[in-house]
């Protein structure tokens, strides 16, 4: 494959075959060696050949092997003449991160984090096979298809002022009842407000660094503040739902002779019966997730609450910004000089506005839309803003996280042996699992390092650093 | 390569998901092996009782499809109503459906220890081939 260089944090393969736009991505020259590694390159590759994409198919310096898109992959479809792929949404519809901060110190924390961490884990559903205590009958899914996480927020799990500061303000139009199968109202009823496994988490950090000071004022981001980070989805709502469409796709594209280099990248137009059916059910998903993150982060407020035996007035906590990072949005952008409605699959990449844009929440419309790029356990997660450049190369995008270098069986046999936990602990980050293996496969050593990843956005331009979070309690699934 | 052949399954290297091979000397051997990795990858089937008879059947219009279409059958079994499977027998195949009987319990948190939490089988580079009159596939899990 050939790769040309355009800058040293950006690189094009050049249109071959049946490729309808070149591939760009997104990587230092050295991290770019280690992405070759894998197959997410010739899927940047597969992805530019979707019908309607537009300028280019892109992979963020996050990028690694997914399933059809690569994971850290960005796809533009003309909207009136494009494709929408549930694949390139992901199974897990509107998987995403919410930052939340408190107005209590790490001084004040860390003597009951231990206890903190413990109470987190009571309180939040984990790992696989548990059920949450909210139980959604139809009439619930039916207000969560008009109302998004306001259902939650009107049930008394959440402030108004959480709404004002989630991307969309928590709701999705367009959700259809009918569109959505049986099969997954059934196998999402008790899952909402669960937290789930794999790289799933819920992290107490504290604002560790300080970059861009007016910005972290803007977003309530204080050095040596507590804040609780949570990364979660859609559950197994969203999965069925991807998985009953991608069935109904295979078989449209089948019907309309469309082929494609990988199954997976299954799709339809986005006119057609199957491709608005598919939105219609795809929304129902995305409003569920935001409403299982409202949720968790009531319950990680009522954690907190109770283990440093205080209300709502002195814990102080504030949602700063809840960032979608599986999602398909239609949005405005220019190609070449006249502006094009798109529906911009972001598979494992963050929407990154500009200050000014309309659809930034009114409270940062001056300053620019947050990014949340979690990192590994250990090494911290990062806070930046969006840029006029994002918006202008990437369609208003950049990464969503450190991107795993190593496969979950490499890192179950560098962790073997080794009591993970304790090393964590020696660095000051208490952790609770539910499975014995996630520790092992989701070790620091799995996953690049999220400030290199960082730099690469920030020197780009598509991104630019805020703050820094350091990790001192984990809770995964 | 006989020594492969014999295996059910193996586990492959992959970033981010888990990805299996997977042999059968016919396809009905293909589908009853895949379907044994994938509760493998669920529970320890050591501990799963046989006391729930649960009849299966899936239609599509290729190998591939029926396949993925089998797994994610188990997995929502597995999800919705709470199961975990000790065995599978598969008792029909046709050019367009597969039928069978899975055999398990009701998931029990005081004896089985839910491995993974998969969220689907995937049709990533799905293809069966047809080696020396054998079957083998590699599949992509998404976790």
């Amino acid at each position: 494959m050939r790769i040309e260089k355009i800058h040293d944090n950006l690189w094009e393969i050049p249109k071959t075959g049946g490729m309808r736009v070149p591939g760009r991505v997104y990587a230092n020259e050295r991290m770019l060696e280690r992405i070759k590694d894998d197959k997410a390159l010739d899927q940047v590759v597969n992805v530019a050949h979707l019908p309607g994409i537009q300028k280019y198919s892109i992979a963020m310096p996050d990028v690694h092997w997914g399933y059809g898109f690569p994971i850290g992959g960005i796809a533009a479809m003309d909207a009136q003449d494009g494709v929408i792929s549930p694949g390139g949404v992901g199974y897990d519809i509107n998987c995403g991160v919410r930052l939340m901060s408190t107005e209590l110190t790490e001084k004040v924390v860390r003597p009951k984090l231990k206890e903190l961490v413990s109470e987190l884990f009571d309180r939040v559903p984990c790992g696989a096979g548990v059920s949450g205590s909210v139980k959604l009958t139809k009439e619930d899914y039916r207000e969560i298809i008009r109302k998004g996480a306001k259902w939650a927020v009107e049930r008394g799990w959440g402030v108004p002022d959480d709404l004002s500061k989630i991307e969309d303000y928590g709701f999705l139009p367009g959700g259809d009842f009918d569109a959505v199968s049986k099969r997954a109202f059934k196998r999402g009823h008790d899952q909402v407000g669960t937290l789930g496994s794999g790289n799933h988490f819920i992290e107490v950090d504290v604002v560790d660094e300080i970059y861009d000071p007016v910005v972290a004022e803007a977003f309530g981001l204080h050095l040596g503040y507590v804040c609780v980070l949570i990364h979660c989805g859609s559950r197994g709502f969203g999965h069925q739902i991807c998985t009953d469409y991608i069935d109904r796709m295979i078989s449209y594209m089948r019907r309309e002779k469309l082929d494609l280099p990988d199954k997976q990248l299954a799709c339809a137009h986005i006119k057609s019966v199957e491709g608005q059916e598919y939105l219609s059910a795809f929304a129902v998903a995305v409003n569920y997730a935001w409403t299982n993150r409202q949720l968790i982060m009531n319950s990680a407020r009522e954690a907190l609450y109770k283990v440093f035996d205080i209300g709502p007035r002195e814990l102080g906590s504030k949602l700063v910004y809840d960032v979608s990072h599986n999602i398909a949005k239609f949005e405005d952008h220019r190609i070449n000089s006249s502006i094009k409605k798109l529906c911009v699959h972001r598979k494992g990449a963050t929407r990154a506005f500009p200050k000014g844009h309309e659809l930034i929440p009114e409270v940062y419309r001056d300053v620019g839309q947050p990014v949340f790029i979690p990192g590994d356990m250990g090494r911290g997660s990062y806070v930046l803003v969006g840029t006029e450049t994002a918006f202008e190369d990437t369609f208003g995008t950049c990464c969503h996280g450190a991107g795993r270098v190593l496969s979950r069986r490499k890192a179950l046999k560098a962790g073997s042996g080794r009591n993970l936990i304790s090393e964590l602990a020696e660095k000051g980050v208490i952790v609770i699992a539910k499975g014995k293996r996630t520790v092992a496969e989701e070790m620091p050593e799995a996953y690049k390092d999220a400030g290199e990843v960082c730099s690469v956005v920030h020197n780009a331009g598509i991104a630019r650093k805020v703050a820094k979070l350091r990790p001192i309690g984990v809770i995964k699934g | 390569m006989l020594e492969l052949m014999a295996m059910k399954y193996e586990f492959l290297d992959h970033t981010a998901d888990v990805c299996i091979r997977v042999f059968g000397a016919s396809f009905s051997e293909l589908l009853s092996n895949a379907a044994d990795a994938l509760m493998d990858l669920i529970v320890d089937r050591e501990t799963v009782k046989l006391s729930e008879e649960i009849p299966f059947e899936v239609n599509g219009e290729t190998r591939e499809e029926l396949l993925v279409k089998m797994l994610g059958e188990i997995l929502y079994l597995h999800q919705a109503d709470k199961l975990v499977f000790k065995d599978i027998e598969i008792r029909n195949v046709a050019r367009n459906r597969v039928a069978g009987i899975l055999y398990g319990e009701v998931f029990d948190s005081t004896r089985h220890e839910l491995q993974l939490d998969i969220k689907a089988a995937t049709y990533h580079n799905l293809n069966i081939e047809k080696v020396n009159d054998k079957f083998k596939v590699d599949i992509v899990f998404d976790i």
